[in-house]
């Protein structure tokens, strides 16, 4: 897992909630933030029209989510090296890397399906530090288990 | 003849590891828990503690205890990596609250299983039982992948003393 970036290489963070977890990722990895009205229903699925493409939308898998239909709201964009993937987020806020004291997890927090390698305090909740490559992989391996390759990452 | 005093820390119903006690900072009683998604299941959980949050280490977990007993405390310690870096905190949680005993050279023992090698500096016997001293750096800083079982012979403890600081 590759350490995310520091404060002193990104202009802020975007922190993302989805439940009741808060995930914080490099401003620099999120081109565009939306909302459900942005949507269009292509092929029987929800998607996010983007520079031409279809990008589906996607939920946080695994035990972070308990995704009821049409209940988020916010979309984040997430651009990692395999392309591009939208975010279904319940709650979405950009800061600026100077608000934010982020601090390492220790090493003993991580493993082979672990996703954060920080923690940040934003007023009294805890916010946890991810990169958009851990979370790409994650998402995508969550997604296509259930639903087949995402037509947005068709290689 | 060299003695110290270590903390000993139910770890599960009936077994024991221990920190030198200068490395014990404070006892938390049923300490507030934030979970942390997708972290390995030992250490699954942050605690906050003093403007910081720490990470909770279920050492029962770690060794594959399917046991579930309550584990109401957690004992926050501190290590150094090495003499140059600043001090570094954690928390492991205990059955019962920790005990202290007085430790010499004479107790001195093997691993009681090779699951420890490398996250134990030291072993002891107290009464029948077999104490690992816990390598804390190792044991915070290892990720989960390493952190699996090594099939090794017992660690040989030239000096219980020097192990403990």
């Amino acid at each position: 897992m590759a350490y995310p970036s520091r404060p002193e290489t990104t202009p802020g963070y975007v922190a993302a909630r989805l439940d009741d977890t808060t995930l914080l990722l490099d401003l620099l990895a999120v081109p565009d933030i939306r909302n459900d009205a942005d949507t269009v229903q292509s092929n029987g699925r929800k998607v996010l029209r983007r520079n031409g493409r279809d990008l589906e939308l996607v939920p946080l898998a695994g035990s972070m989510q308990s995704l009821a239909d049409g209940r988020r709201t916010q979309i984040m964009v997430v651009a990692d090296k395999k392309g591009e993937f939208a975010l279904c987020c319940d709650d979405i806020r950009v800061l600026p890397a100077a608000k934010l004291n982020i601090q390492p997890l220790r090493r003993c927090m991580s493993g082979p399906e672990s996703l954060f390698v920080g923690t940040a305090k934003i007023g009294e909740t805890i916010a946890f530090l991810c990169n958009a490559e851990d979370l790409g992989n994650i998402t995508r391996q969550f997604w296509e288990q259930e639903h087949g390759k995402l037509t947005s990452n068709p290689d | 003849m060299a003695s110290s005093r270590a903390i000993l820390i139910e770890y599960a119903s009936g077994q024991y590891a221990a920190v030198a006690f200068a490395q014990m900072e404070e006892v938390l009683d049923a300490p507030a828990l934030i979970p942390v998604p997708l972290a390995p299941i030992h250490c699954n959980t942050l605690v906050e503690w003093h403007d910081d949050w720490i990470p909770l280490f279920d050492l029962g977990i770690w060794c594959g205890s399917q046991e579930q007993e309550v584990k109401r405390f957690g004992v926050v310690v501190s290590y150094q990596q090495n003499r140059d870096t600043s001090r570094c905190y954690g928390s492991l949680r205990s059955i019962t609250f920790p005990r202290i005993v007085e430790v010499d050279d004479s107790s001195a023992a093997p691993l009681p299983d090779p699951l420890w090698n490398g996250f134990a500096k030291a072993c002891f016997r107290d009464g029948d039982r077999v104490i690992p001293v816990l390598d804390l750096p190792a044991l915070f800083e290892t990720p989960c992948k390493q952190a699996a079982p090594v099939a090794d012979s017992d660690i040989s403890i030239e000096s219980f003393e020097e192990n403990w600081v």
